[in-house]
């Protein structure tokens, strides 16, 4: 398994982000739906190794991120993209995907091939020299994606991946995703539920920090039948699942 | 950062070294000079590490960087670098730029290069100190706050040594060595300075890696062994800085008792009565002499006037100068006020026993001295010779009498006159 996650919870003070989550993965594309505030963005944070759990432990690619040296294997291979893409607006969209192919140890004559790899996966290859700060907010998101893969990680985190993408451009990042998921665990974590029905082989459901609906995404549309509320199937579910938790 | 090096070049014209290097070229006040440019460097390279290192912060980048392998020590010190590289090549650009100048104008002696290695080690640790400051208290305000602090710092330090705080002698724009050329340099305050200011830096960085909480524990230990070793040296230091001898005496002078002088030839000018000053002061020579042979003509060839005059420095304060037996302090010698000053004690010393301060003159020999400075068209420094309408008649009837006669007066009366047992109505 290339997560494995016990009993983990999070806090920050007073407030309870995550708690006592139980979550595996393999290679496949997995889903983590929620409305906001749930926890899926600090479950991300913990996995990408960002903050460490209250409690729990958590195995990432076979190996303990609670220990210095397995947190630096893990990290070589880990994509993670933020919800909120920071980037510094000077670098071109080719320097940042660059400068963190270099940032996670790809090999210096390695990197800028890497760099240029992952820019034309995201289909960004005829502005790779334009500045950062010229570039829309789905151009910046795609720049975001491109360093999460740069790596050709073997655990992918991608928290609202498709905010500001057009339909176009969802549609040639579901196939991305289908297509990394064929080799490793990518986790995303989105509000988009169709997102999930296109793409994901696993979806979990988060609601006040815990995770109350876990399977695939035909169990999950399963759980809305008869339930009227939603516009689609899997929406259906959702709202099915989240109604049940809120009781 | 390339904005940087003009704002850097705005400040410089602020520094002291823009607004006026030393008058009198000495390798010494130049090289001290280089060192007080720390004052302007100084604080605006705190603020500037404070803000580098609040960058991942502010664009938002922490959890990107976070996650990658790459040590955050390594990337934080390659951050740190460029700004501390930027600094250090505007110091060291400084730096060239007042020695290139001193060396056109210099007549003596060599550079002194620990002050300028005191003002590089202060320059390093305020890029430390800030970058510290911006990764542990990170804030809009933070880099700003850490410029005015720095300023703030070292400013309430210097008042402090000023005020006779020994330790207060480790501000980095405390002069670290003493500028009189007629002494051997000592470095020991600015070896003491350079070493608190690497302390200063060690126990900074140390902190913030020994700070990590999800460091490697070998990092944090390795953190912590740092800081304290920056702790021990900048005890040390202090010891150091507490045993210097530099700055006991005058502004960053050494006191006689444990002055080496330093051998040299004097150089010479002027007739009937020549002057000598120290080689360091060559350039000087040629304005003294124009100042002050006018005001010793008259005495020319008198018995028991002085032969020549010699610059000495017996109490090892830069611009004090002593001529023949005679203890001349003054100021610089360039401005004219200063220049005034000078002439009026020359006067003074000239009509006086020797080593007899200006205020023990007594009436006859202030109205000799009044008319010396008269025939030399020098109007006399009211702080030492207050105007006084006795004085001056008596300077009128001596200049009166025929140049003869005067002499003649000067020859018999020489001896008298200087050993203060003549009076007024001695005089013609």
């Amino acid at each position: 398994m290339n997560i494995e996650v016990q009993g983990l919870t999070r806090g920050f003070g007073r407030a309870t982000a995550v708690r006592d989550v139980e979550l595996s993965a393999d290679a496949g594309v997995f889903g983590l739906l929620g409305p906001n505030g749930a926890g899926k963005t600090t479950l991300l944070r913990m996995l990408a190794t960002v903050i460490p759990p209250s409690s729990g432990s958590v195995r990432l690619l076979g190996r303990d991120p609670a220990a210095h040296r397995e947190r630096r294997e893990i990290r070589r291979r880990l994509g993670y993209l933020p919800q909120q893409l920071g980037y510094y607006p000077n670098f071109t969209v080719f320097e940042f995907v660059e400068y963190f192919a270099l940032l996670k140890e790809i090999p210096p004559a390695r990197a800028a091939r890497a760099a240029a790899s992952a820019v034309d996966r995201v289909q960004l290859g005829d502005r790779a020299r334009a500045k950062l700060r010229t570039l829309s907010g789905g151009m910046l998101r795609r720049v975001g994606i491109a360093q999460a893969i740069v790596n050709d990680p073997g655990l992918l985190l991608l928290d609202e991946p498709t905010a500001g993408l057009d339909p176009e451009q969802r549609m040639g990042f579901r196939a991305l995703l289908r297509e990394i998921g064929g080799s490793a665990t990518v986790v995303v974590s989105t509000h988009l539920v169709e997102d999930v029905g296109a793409a994901c082989d696993r979806v979990a459901l988060m609601y006040d920090g815990r995770i109350v609906f876990h399977g695939s995404p035909a169990e999950l549309t399963d759980r809305g039948l008869g339930h009227a509320v939603g516009d689609a199937p899997l929406e259906r579910g959702y709202a099915a699942v989240l109604a049940q938790a809120r009781l | 950062m390339l904005p940087m090096i003009p704002a850097m070049a705005g400040l410089l014209l602020l520094s002291p070294i823009a607004r006026h290097l030393t008058p009198v070229a000495l390798w010494t006040s130049r090289s001290n000079d280089v060192q007080s440019t720390v004052q302007a460097i100084g604080p605006f390279v705190a603020g500037t590490a404070a803000w580098a290192a609040y960058r991942e912060r502010r664009r938002g980048v922490t959890d990107l960087l976070t996650c990658t392998p790459y040590p955050p020590l390594a990337r934080w010190l390659a951050t740190w670098s460029a700004t501390a590289l930027w600094a250090v090549l505007c110091y060291a650009a400084n730096a060239g730029a007042v020695f290139a100048i001193t060396t056109g104008q210099a007549t003596w002696g060599h550079p002194v290069l620990w002050p300028v290695l005191s003002g590089l080690t202060s320059v390093l640790a305020c890029s430390v100190l800030g970058f510290v400051a911006g990764k542990l208290l990170p804030g809009r305000l933070t880099a700003p706050l850490v410029a005015i602090g720095t300023f703030a710092t070292m400013a309430a330090v210097m008042q402090w040594a000023l005020a006779g705080g020994r330790l207060g002698r480790l501000s980095p724009i405390y002069p670290s060595i003493g500028e009189s050329p007629f002494f051997r340099v000592d470095p020991s305050l600015a070896q003491a300075q350079a070493l608190c200011f690497l302390g200063v830096a060690a126990a900074a960085a140390g902190l913030l890696a020994a700070n990590r909480r999800r460091g490697a524990r070998a990092g944090r230990l390795w953190g912590g062994a740092v800081a304290a070793a920056g702790l021990v040296l900048v005890a040390t230091a202090s010891g150091l800085a507490y045993r210097s001898p530099v700055g006991d005496f005058g502004h960053a002078a050494r006191p006689p008792s444990v002055a080496v002088p330093v051998a040299y030839t004097p150089v010479c000018a002027g007739s009937p009565l020549p002057i000598c000053v120290h080689p360091a002061f060559r350039r000087e020579l040629a304005a003294l002499e124009t100042a002050l042979s006018p005001v010793a003509a008259p005495l020319a060839g008198t018995p028991a006037m002085p032969s020549g005059v010699t610059q000495s420095n017996p109490d090892g304060s830069l611009l004090a100068f002593g001529f023949g037996n005679y203890q001349l302090s003054g100021d610089t010698i360039v401005p004219y006020r200063a220049l005034t000053d000078l002439r009026t004690r020359f006067a003074l010393a000239l009509v006086s026993a020797p080593g007899a301060l200006p205020a023990q003159a007594g009436a006859a020999q202030r109205a000799v001295a009044v008319y010396l400075l008269g025939q030399a068209g020098v109007t006399p420094e009211p702080g030492l010779l207050p105007p006084s309408t006795v004085d001056t008649a008596a300077a009128r009837r001596l200049a009166a009498l025929d140049a003869a006669d005067r002499r003649a007066w000067f020859a018999a009366h020489a001896a008298a006159l200087r050993a203060g047992t003549l009076t007024l109505t001695d005089l013609p």
